[in-house]
């Protein structure tokens, strides 16, 4: 595995045990920290957002190329920039968009593993625009919605490292791989499924 | 295992206690409703294994690509199947999936791998629709969906599993026996027997 991975998968580890252990989740030790939790699990309890994470890891993972400070960084910033967009206004349909970029993000990665760098950076980062835009959180204060955000982008980030790490690791031989692509196409059919349902729910009304 | 692992083992077991917190509702009952549906199938967990026994038989490429097409296809018959489009002779067509993929087997057929991937796609469209249907009744619609995708390609392993047995003489037989026993379960879907 790159050592930056291994680098990030142990702080990820261990803030996740922080964050999620039924302990921490009674009481915030930090004033405000109870808003900072809620946006850091935002990400993890939104299904919509854990399919397009996972999406999102397995395709940069997939293809191991030395260049995970690049894609960290470029997705973390199109995440900010979402969530910044988020901050003065908010769309109900953005979770179309979520799930409709899982399912194309998955394809590519089910149908075309050699997609170089220069294509999947920027498919890859606008995941995190999406899911920047679609978390947006209301709260009295400014201060506990700025926390809200900032836990947001620490959860978001944080839940791609698994999946990344876990196509990096699984790269190594040729039936992981193929493991991997039979993933995204599992992915791609579960966000098509429901994108139908939404459809279909949407035309009733 | 190096600590990495045992700090990655320790944080899924904090998940275990979440997940078990509720049953029967919302996320998790969704996941396990729609991951039981396809094995609870006889019909479809035969088909799904013989899928993944066929994909392993033809070897080389389609030991991925049949066990992609198929969740891909059976989404747009799932698709399908929520829309409410009628699909003719649903059940005919997963029962006669069994049949026709086990007999494919049991007979050594090797045809072109877009052949194999066609057919196995147009079966996949009668067993997602069969799943369809039932989503939109689902507690936890996408919850459902990613527990019957999920269910689906662990039976394509299996069968991928069992079929890389090919690899030995005895296993081939073993295999195309497999197939055989799946066709004559198919037969029996079909006639009501079984």
């Amino acid at each position: 595995m790159q050592p930056l991975l291994k680098l990030l998968l142990l702080p990820a580890l261990l803030l996740t045990l922080l964050f999620i252990a039924p302990a921490a989740l009674a009481h915030g030790s930090l004033q405000g920290a109870n808003s900072f939790y809620s946006g850091f699990l935002h990400p993890l309890l939104t299904p919509s957002h854990l399919l397009l994470l996972l999406a999102a890891g397995l395709l940069f993972g997939q293809r191991p190329d030395h260049a995970y400070p690049r894609i960290l960084s470029t997705f973390a910033l199109l995440t900010l920039l979402g969530l910044f967009i988020a901050w003065f206004s908010w769309h109900r349909h953005i979770e179309l968009l979520v799930l409709g970029w899982a399912a194309v993000l998955s394809l590519i990665t089910a149908l075309c593993p050699r997609l170089p760098l220069s294509l999947r950076l920027p498919l890859g980062g606008l995941a995190g625009l999406l899911l920047g835009l679609d978390s947006a959180h209301i709260a009295a204060e400014t201060s506990a919605r700025l926390l809200m955000f900032l836990g947001s982008a620490a959860g978001i980030l944080f839940c791609l490292v698994y999946p990344l790490a876990a196509a990096d690791f699984f790269s190594r031989y040729r039936w992981q791989r193929t493991g991997t692509r039979v993933l995204g196409s599992w992915i791609a059919a579960s966000a098509l499924l429901v994108l139908a349902l939404s459809a279909a729910s949407a035309e009733s009304l | 295992m190096n600590k990495t692992h045992w700090l990655a083992t320790l944080t899924l077991l904090l998940f275990a206690g979440c997940a078990n917190a509720h049953e029967g509702s919302g996320l998790s009952g969704g996941l396990i409703s729609g991951f039981m549906h396809p094995i609870l199938g006889w019909d479809h967990v035969a088909a799904m294994v013989a899928v993944g026994l066929w994909g392993a038989f033809l070897g080389g490429q389609a030991i991925w690509l049949l066990p992609v097409v198929f969740p891909l296809i059976m989404a747009f018959g799932g698709t399908l199947g929520i829309l409410g489009i009628a699909l003719p002779a649903v059940e005919t067509g997963i029962a006669a999936s069994a049949l026709v993929l086990g007999s494919l087997v049991a007979l050594a057929v090797r045809p072109p791998l877009w052949v194999a991937a066609i057919l196995v796609g147009a079966f996949a469209i009668f067993h997602g629709h069969a799943h369809g249907t039932e989503l939109p009744g689902a507690a936890g619609p996408l919850a459902y969906s990613a527990g019957f995708v999920v269910a689906t390609g662990l039976l394509h392993l299996a069968g991928i599993s069992f079929g890389l047995l090919v690899r030995w003489q005895l296993g081939r037989a073993l295999v195309r026996a497999g197939g055989g026993a799946i066709a004559l379960a198919g037969m029996g879907f079909l006639t009501g027997v079984v």
